[in-house]
């Protein structure tokens, strides 16, 4: 699929909302091998009237014999300084999903000293076995079938830094491991299209001429100048318990952002380990 | 780089310090002590978007694990189609007029206590966690309640932090005293925020072509518009296209699917500490949504779509299990005195609802034959088994429908002779009711503060 279009920000239904956190977005350089060992951090942002940033995920990747290790660590502002954590340790099996096949996860709160909140702590482990997952929590396992293809939640954004290198003609379908222990059946990630996308512009405001009866008048004119593309791959994921998501990446395999229409991810750094 | 085996892996954790002796406490209450009270609120969730409910868009495997542990009723009301005044009334068992939340973001009158400070000094751990709303959305203190403070934004970001810190107080509670917990979740209210956002989003032709087949049908109901009071008939929705409609329907059912696995979440948690038997878990909703049905979107109106809420009470042994009452008119009132039956202490007074416990545990009892719902300070609707009345003060157009021949709201009576004395009776019975309450000043709208009158 050639790339022949260049979009705004503004033109995409995906972007236009969390517009006023991409005006800044500059050309990245060139990507960390997507299949290699890398870092990533993530702002991210809620989409009420406007975006607004509410917290941050990190994702660290490092490759191995049976696939790679993606460990996340997740944080949200809940006010007053106070944070939610969610810290996870993922093994992923190859392919290209990044299926989750064991996985740890401790969840807490802190408060604006940095110190735990103790009767809110949680911690868990997980399996996939090729058709369940498997819960240990409170003392206790719970199975749930989960067909037999899975892939979760931040582990597709792994994912489609390594699709976007090598796009599949075909869509992807599998279950959604959601936040690590809810399974969401009737998933597809779908390549929606390859296109230039337009970033780092500026705003100016103009005068533009307009002939009226009595005369000519000028008024101001907000024009968008400058910038440079991106060659970008989007993809498109929907299904069960989750709004639509599409991922924006580079051609050479990099995340620039997701958006669900209620919150964004913009990616912030990125380097390779 | 280091090798690390899926064994190895499910064995040993690498850099989280998951604990080998779990710290999680199972449930060791007497048969005879006072329940835990779990009381799970979401936003915006109509009574008929469940899957246990016969909706056929949306999936929700948790909540229909739970209808399955429990009495749901049918023909439950909210007494407000607006988050805060029905808010108030879920926590104090009184109407808004009497709590003082007679509109969005207004305090509960300091006269009226909430269950939690009623609870507090009865034995009890009263704990909130979720969207308050009364008046700020996630306050860091509530009177009544230790908050645990959690979410920040829409949808997903508010609710699994709610839902994870939920289910970990569950699992960490232990020591003598039963806990209150107010699980409140905040979707599929979302959908306002998703439909402001992504206005543009809601093209002709969906942006998804590939959901085309799956999109949800329209209600029936979809372009009809009955005479209605001018307040009402202002509270209109979009001039959508019948695509769009589908689109924006089908948005709505997967955020009460977002909602759903939440839910899972906190019910997991009891089920896996052994804590259910010992748990009244309510689970209910401010109001409902639109989603296409008189054309509108969101709430702010009494037909169905925006008063008809899930009541879901669950405590195994003590209460039926999979029944679903379609008999009993049921309000938001009704969950303080609920509550405060099962803790076995008195409720406070002036109670407006009815403790739900002779219903629930299938004993004999004259019920109530009517409920009542407030909306817009000046409108009031009153709910009998076969008809619905709504009229707005100062307003000369009144809505009167027979809902057991018209459940959809498409035919408005109160002008049709034979239905006079239908009217009249009806007008009757909510005077009547209007004068039992005892209505406080509306407290300060936190939303105009600083604003210049």
């Amino acid at each position: 699929m050639a790339v022949t279009e260049t979009t705004r920000i503004d033109d995409h239904f995906s972007l236009r909302p969390m517009a006023g956190a991409l005006r800044n977005l500059q050309p990245p350089g060139k990507a960390p091998r997507p299949d290699g060992a890398w870092s990533a951090e993530f702002v991210l942002y809620t989409l009420a009237n406007r975006p607004w940033p509410t917290g941050s995920l990190t994702l660290v990747r490092t490759p191995h014999e049976e696939g790679a290790e993606l460990n996340t660590d997740y944080s949200l502002a809940c006010g007053s300084g106070v944070t939610f954590r969610t810290g996870a340790e993922v093994l992923c099996a190859p392919g290209a999903l990044g299926t989750p096949s064991a996985w740890t996860v401790a969840t807490r709160q802190l408060d604006a000293q940095g110190k735990e909140t103790p009767d809110v702590f949680g911690e868990f482990r997980g399996a996939y076995d090729g058709t369940h997952v498997v819960i240990k929590q409170y003392g206790k396992e719970r199975s749930v079938s989960a067909g037999t293809s899975l892939a979760w939640s931040w582990g597709l954004f792994d994912a489609v830094q390594r699709l976007a290198v090598n796009p599949p003609s075909e869509p992807l379908t599998f279950a959604l491991l959601d936040h690590f222990d809810q399974v969401k059946p009737g998933h597809a990630l779908r390549l929606r299209k390859r296109c230039r996308l337009l970033v780092g512009t500026e705003f100016v405001v103009e005068e533009q001429a307009a002939e009226l009866e009595h005369g000519t008048v000028f008024r101001p004119r907000r024009v968008e100048r400058g910038g440079t593309t991106v060659d970008c791959v989007v993809f498109e994921q929907t299904g069960r318990g989750i709004l639509p998501i599409v991922y924006w990446c580079t051609t050479d395999g990099r995340l620039l952002m997701v958006s669900t229409g209620l919150e964004a991810y913009v990616r912030k750094t990125e380097e390779a380990r | 780089m280091k090798t690390l085996s899926r064994r190895d892996f499910v064995a040993t954790s690498t850099g989280l310090t998951l604990s080998a002796a779990l710290p999680w406490r199972a449930s060791a209450a007497p048969a005879n002590a006072k329940p835990n009270v779990l009381l799970i609120i979401c936003d915006q969730l109509s009574w008929n978007a469940v899957s246990g409910h016969g909706c056929r868009w949306a999936n929700t495997p948790n909540l229909d694990r739970l209808l399955k542990q429990s009495v749901s009723f049918v023909e439950s009301h909210s007494t407000n189609p607006v988050c805060s005044p029905a808010r108030s009334s879920i926590l104090t068992g009184r109407m808004p007029v009497e709590t003082g939340v007679i509109t969005n973001s207004r305090p509960i009158h300091a006269s009226v206590p909430n269950i939690g400070q009623w609870l507090k000094g009865k034995g009890y751990d009263t704990v909130y966690c979720g969207k308050w709303h009364l008046p700020g959305g996630r306050p860091h203190t509530i009177d009544g309640f230790r908050v645990v403070p959690a979410g920040s934004g829409q949808g997903d970001l508010m609710d699994n932090s709610v839902a994870r810190l939920s289910a970990n107080f569950i699992a960490n509670h232990g020591g003598a005293k039963p806990f209150l917990l107010v699980s409140s979740l905040l979707q599929p209210h979302d959908i306002c925020y998703w439909a402001i956002q992504n206005r543009d989003l809601v093209p002709p032709e969906t942006p998804f072509d590939e959901l085309g087949p799956p999109l949800p049908d329209l209600p029936p109901n979809n372009t009809c518009r009955p005479e209605a009071p001018e307040k009402l008939d202002r509270a209109r929705g979009p001039d959508f296209t019948d695509d769009q409609w589908r689109y924006y329907r089908y948005i709505y059912f997967r955020q009460v699917e977002m909602l759903d696995h939440d839910v899972g979440r906190i019910l997991d948690a009891l089920e896996q500490t052994g804590k259910t038997r010992d748990t009244l878990v309510i689970f209910t909703s401010d109001h409902g949504e639109g989603g296409g049905r008189h054309a509108h979107v969101q709430k702010w109106y009494p037909y169905e779509e925006g008063v008809k809420v899930p009541l879901v009470v669950s405590y195994p042994g003590k209460v039926q299990e999979d029944v679903l009452d379609k008999e009993h008119l049921v309000s938001g009132l009704d969950i303080v005195p609920t509550i405060c039956d099962y803790a076995g202490v008195d409720a406070p007074t002036d109670m407006r609802g009815f403790s739900l416990r002779p219903l629930l545990e299938g004993r004999p009892i004259e019920w109530r034959d009517f409920v009542a719902t407030e909306h817009h300070i000046t409108g009031r609707m009153l709910r009998t088994s076969q008809f619905k009345y709504v009229r707005y003060d100062g307003d000369p157009v009144e809505q009167l429908f027979d809902m057991q021949a018209d459940p959809w709201e498409m035919t408005n009576l109160y002008k049709d002779p034979a239905y006079a004395s239908v009217l009249a009776e009806h007008r009757a019975r909510l005077d009547r009711w209007t004068a039992t309450l005892t209505p406080v000043e509306p407290t300060p709208d936190a939303s105009k503060k600083g604003r210049k009158a």
